[in-house]
């Protein structure tokens, strides 16, 4: 086996994953020294429910502070100042995210400053601003696709200046993150369809692209195993949970892998297309996958082959001929879009030209490909890509993605 | 992939491996909010001047280092007050660790004392639930000759065995400069016992996938570096994944309880007969097949992190947990031919008679009740070189 020339690979988070572990909330905030926590969601949660959920749960074991529903889609200062106030009142020692990326990037505004005593979150913005533990956070996803309950990164916007501020510190990893089935059983299809996809993303790249390590790769490759041996099912039963289950636990790992060996240019091309668009991102990550893996097919078609084991099956791996291995995975992919498609009654996109809003109408016209494709080129993640991207190799991977056909991989221009 | 009702995984640690990762290190306790490590080294990298490299890598940085150098493999509570005092009065605030097995045991304990606050190393070790949940930062250099234990949440000292994940380094460090220059033997014990402890967390129920990312790379990097047995003591590739197998093995341990294999190997060395890396070279390939049949184990979630993805994906299902055992077997057996049968590969080569594995059979099942009365014998015989009766089986 061969080793990078340097790696590093770490996640601290305390996972917990089951079909009735949020029960075990209290016990973890007590390992923590913490006994009222505030429990930070949205709208969107609580309506459905979930957070009930996690009351009938913890509640007779632990007196919750506050519950607090008003994270917006975009996590914003106003919000996270606000909501660090109401820590405050209520006497909190620890916080409880419930919900996906945007509340877990709001908690995690929240608890710099509680812990850091300010009220200027601006001030912790970058990397290595914080240097001690923070007060106990602790993840409940309610999506099986970001990843970020393992991530030691938050995004969290300034609306008064228009832009997203990023925070790094591994101060901001969460103590643990809880994987409850009952958490996802009420995931409609669409979106457990685009978040598996995004898991999935996460996965391939991480294994396919140049920051891999060994560690990542076992990673990779076991939430690509989980998500193509369960997505399927789920979709047909949603109420399934073991399902559930095995996709909350891959998007984790997925997040463990690519947090550790990051991602290529479908990303770049997605934070691009959803940047511009408004396009979901785990919609933007089906739809480009194929096509990040057709544009390095000759770079890392030997790495994509190997995929073919975990999203099949072992005897389907030693069936099909070597030098057809990578081809059938990326043909796979594309029928997983296929059935996610009919599964969602079109709510799944399989090309840039069908994805529509709620009223029908076309969110990406083509004539903003070439917006999207400069956007493409801020992006960092192009650093770690097998091929180099410029502008022109960027908008005719879009146009390819917008009409739906297979990448011409004699357009690939192969760089040095 | 079957999942469990329940799963929980916990590894704080932060590897860093490669070049220059020593280098790394300041940033990584700068970001902890360390800058004043001590250094604590063991006999062999004392006589190695290892810890020359570390002080280098220090040298362009404003951190200050303290060294407490050739400390013995068994330390005293007296080393660890003498230790714990030297820590607090030069204001330390961070432990580097570069040494193997009891040295790391040691740290795990010096961290517990400092970070607590408790003066007396046996009041701390005898009250792990006042332990804090965060200890100070802890950096483990790790050499490629190892237990295979000090990445892990154990410790060993004074006679008990503290289990927590907050004993497990913060960071750990791969790099060639460090690893050392151990004899084969030691290295082979190494790869071993990192393969073992790996294969056991791979194979055993109920799974984890979370560990088992740790489990297979630890048996990936031991076979590896095994298979390179000739070249082992001079060559930095086999030496780096030894290094790397048990620091995976000790992740993939983490706080959890000793595994039944290993029980059962440690019974096996305390009659001083064999030792205990030899005792799981010896029980891993019967376990593997003794293990499917009787403790629900899976040996065919082995094979590929073993023989690679091609040779096992063209094994038929029906077939793998079969060639898992054959797979270890072989490997056993070529260790054996390699070192002229200084590594044994059966019980009998370890020169235990039958008879006297009785005695240690009905020990292991005395300890473990959930053992069936007399497996344990049956899995011995297999393990000393009796080809195994189906009828008994």
């Amino acid at each position: 086996m061969s080793m990078p020339v340097y790696f590093e690979y770490g996640c601290s988070v305390e996972i917990v994953a089951g079909h009735d572990v949020l029960e075990s909330i209290p016990d973890i905030l007590d390992r923590l020294g913490a006994k009222r926590p505030l429990i930070v969601t949205d709208k969107g949660v609580s309506g459905a429910g979930l957070v009930d959920v996690l009351t009938a749960a913890i509640g007779a074991r632990i007196a919750i502070g506050s519950i607090e529903d008003s994270v917006p889609v975009d996590s914003s200062i106003e919000t996270v100042t606000d909501l660090a106030g109401a820590y405050r009142q209520q006497a909190c020692d620890a916080l409880i995210a419930v919900g996906g990326g945007s509340v877990l990037d709001t908690a995690k505004g929240i608890n710099i400053l509680v812990s850091e005593e300010s009220d200027d979150l601006k001030a912790f913005c970058g990397s290595g601003t914080l240097n001690r533990p923070l007060r106990p956070l602790l993840a409940v996803p309610t999506t099986s696709g970001t990843g970020s309950e393992t991530t030691l990164a938050a995004v969290i916007k300034d609306q008064a200046r228009h832009r997203k501020l990023t925070f790094g510190s591994p101060f901001l990893i969460p103590n643990a993150a809880v994987l409850d089935s009952r958490m996802t059983l009420t995931l409609p299809p669409a979106i457990t369809a685009a978040t598996a996809m995004d898991a999935m993303t996460h996965a391939v790249e991480a294994y396919t692209c140049l920051a891999k390590n060994p560690l990542s790769d076992v990673a990779a490759l076991t939430a690509i195993k989980l998500i193509s041996g369960h997505l399927p099912r789920v979709m047909d039963t949603p109420e399934d949970p073991e399902g559930r289950l095995a996709l909350a636990l891959a998007a984790t790992i997925a997040g463990m892998a690519f947090g550790n060996s990051l991602v290529g240019m479908v990303h770049c091309i997605g934070h691009a297309l959803g940047a511009v668009c408004g396009v979901p991102h785990g919609n933007c990550m089906a739809m480009l996958l194929p096509y990040g893996l057709e544009y390095n097919f000759h770079r890392n078609g030997r790495l994509t082959a190997d995929i073919l084991a975990a999203l099949a099956d072992d005897d389907t791996y030693a069936r099909t001929p070597r030098e057809d291995r990578a081809d059938a995975v990326i043909r796979r992919i594309r029928e997983l879009n296929a059935m996610l498609h009919e599964a969602c009654e079109g709510r799944h996109p399989r090309f840039l030209n069908e994805v529509r809003n709620a009223r029908g109408e076309a969110l990406v016209p083509k004539e903003v490909l070439p917006q999207i494709a400069r956007a493409a080129l801020d992006d960092g993640m192009v650093l770690f890509n097998p091929e180099d991207l410029d502008y022109d190799d960027f908008l005719m991977i879009l146009e390819h993605a917008w009409d739906g056909r297979p990448l011409d991989r004699s357009l690939v221009r192969r760089g040095v | 992939m079957p999942l469990p009702d329940r799963m929980q995984f916990n590894c704080p640690v932060k590897l860093i491996c490669g070049r220059r990762a020593l280098e790394h290190i300041p940033y990584e306790l700068a970001t902890r909010n360390a800058c004043r490590p001590l250094l604590l080294s063991d006999e062999n990298a004392h006589r190695e001047n290892r810890s020359r490299a570390f002080v280098d890598a220090l040298r362009e940085t404003d951190h200050t280092l303290g060294l407490v150098e050739a400390l013995p493999a068994k330390a005293s509570r007296e080393i660890v007050s003498e230790l714990a005092a030297i820590y607090r009065d030069r204001d330390h605030d961070a432990l580097v660790v570069m040494g193997a097995g009891p040295l790391m045991d040691m740290a795990k304990i010096l961290n517990l004392v400092v970070s607590t606050g408790q003066d007396d190393p046996g009041a701390v070790t005898s009250d792990m639930a006042g332990m804090a949940s965060r200890l100070k930062p802890m950096v483990l250099i790790a050499p490629a000759a190892a237990s295979a234990y000090e990445a892990s949440g154990r410790a060993s000292i004074h006679g008990a065995d503290l289990r927590a994940v907050g004993l497990m380094p913060d960071l750990v460090c791969i790099d060639e400069r460090t690893l050392g220059a151990p004899g084969q033997e030691a290295l082979m014990a190494t790869g071993i016992t990192a393969l073992a402890l790996g294969a056991e967390t791979v194979m055993a129920r109920p799974k984890n996938p979370l560990g088992d990312i740790y489990g297979v790379n630890a048996v990936q990097m031991a076979v590896a570096a095994l298979h390179a047995v000739e070249r082992l003591p001079d060559a930095v590739t086999p030496r780096m994944h030894l290094a790397g197998a048990a620091v995976m093995a000790g992740c993939a341990l983490a706080d959890r309880a000793p595994g039944r294999m290993e029980r059962i190997a440690r019974r096996l060395a305390a009659t001083g007969r064999t030792s205990y890396s030899e005792a799981l070279g010896i029980l891993l390939p019967a376990a593997a097949d003794f293990g499917e049949r009787h403790w629900d184990w899976s040996p065919a979630d082995l094979l590929r992190a073993l023989v690679g993805l091609d040779r096992a994906a063209s094994t038929p299902p029906a077939q793998q947990a079969m060639s898992t055992a054959s797979a270890l077997k072989t490997l056993v057996n070529d260790l054996f031919c390699h070192t002229a049968g200084r590594i044994p590969r059966v019980l009998d080569d370890a020169g235990f008679t039958r008879e006297e594995l009785d005695s240690v059979a009905a020990s292991v099942e005395t300890e473990d009740r959930a053992i069936a009365p007399g497996a344990i014998a049956r899995l011995f015989q297999a393990a000393w070189g009796v080809v195994p009766d189906p009828a008994r089986q």
